[in-house]
């Protein structure tokens, strides 16, 4: 599978769907660092790991998906959905890269500083690529979508 | 860990500094998810659903207004809460089951969310109230 990149995609999102991102990223950052200053470093790094971009992500990414099958007079419903379970589950497959950045800023940030953050974003790309690689390699996907007869009859439709 | 020293603004400050965290955070979560929508396949693209957006930006102002061990200690934290119960792997696969289960529109989508979100937060408060 060859990663590409479809810059074509910009221009499918809203100008609310941008400040809707923007808001909630803001929002969660305000809110883990109020608990971090309130009740400390071990409660406010609870709230670092929050996914907070798939929160902001996964219904776009399903109404996108549908407005462009609606374009096309099909109906779109399922492809919305299998594209938001999709995105999901390389969510998940990140969320061990997440962790490895985690444990790169907890054993290097006392002695190199903020210099830890670059370092951990580094491992945090590598962990998460080469597991999303080691998934496919290893054959068919656990999330894999599974055909319904609804939907068949509703594309002869 | 409880004893960590936090730097302890005054007024004026503290808004300012909440002002540049919403900015600093807001930004790197919308540039992070911009990442992802242009990424193909999507499966690909989903790794930036997990990206240390959030950390990033805080963990930068920790390491400038409280030190480098303030931020050590919030990343144990997260190592924690991401290892130990595989909290965020269960949260996205009751997602995707929820994806591919509901039939109704972004109404399912929702439900599905809160669902997952009810797991995530459950299992969480569960693994903080044993290290107590």
């Amino acid at each position: 599978v060859i990663v590409s990149v479809k810059l074509s995609a910009l221009k499918e999102g809203r100008w609310y769907e941008h400040g809707m991102r923007v808001g909630l990223g803001g929002l969660t950052t305000v809110v883990a660092g109020l608990i971090g200053d309130f009740w400390g470093p071990v409660e406010g790094g609870l709230f670092l790991a929050l996914p907070v971009i798939l929160c902001a992500s996964a219904t776009l990414v399903e109404a996108h998906e549908r407005r462009e099958k609606c374009e096309r007079g099909l109906v779109g419903h399922r492809r919305g959905t299998d594209a938001a379970a999709l995105e999901a589950a390389g969510a998940a497959i990140g969320s061990l890269g997440l962790a490895s950045f985690a444990l790169a800023v907890w054993l290097l940030a006392p002695n190199i500083g903020i210099a830890s953050l670059g370092i951990g974003a580094v491992v945090w790309l590598l962990v998460a690529v080469t597991c999303w690689r080691l998934r496919r390699l290893a054959g068919r996907p656990y999330f894999c979508a599974r055909p319904r007869r609804s939907d068949v009859s509703t594309q002869v439709n | 860990l409880r004893s960590q020293k936090v730097h302890k603004p005054d007024q004026e400050e503290f808004a300012l500094d909440y002002v540049v965290r919403f900015m600093a955070g807001g930004l790197v979560v919308s540039a992070f998810a911009i990442l992802g929508d242009m990424l193909r396949p999507k499966s690909f693209a989903g790794l930036f659903g997990a990206a240390p957006s959030v950390a990033l930006a805080t963990l930068s102002l920790a390491i400038v207004e409280n030190g480098s061990a303030f931020a050590a200690v919030e990343g144990r934290s997260m190592v924690t809460w991401r290892i130990r119960p595989f909290n965020f792997l269960l949260h996205c696969l009751s997602n995707v089951d929820a994806f591919s289960d509901f039939r109704c529109r972004s109404d399912g989508i929702s439900a599905g969310y809160l669902d997952a979100c009810g797991v995530w937060s459950q299992t969480n408060h569960y693994w903080i109230g044993r290290d107590r």
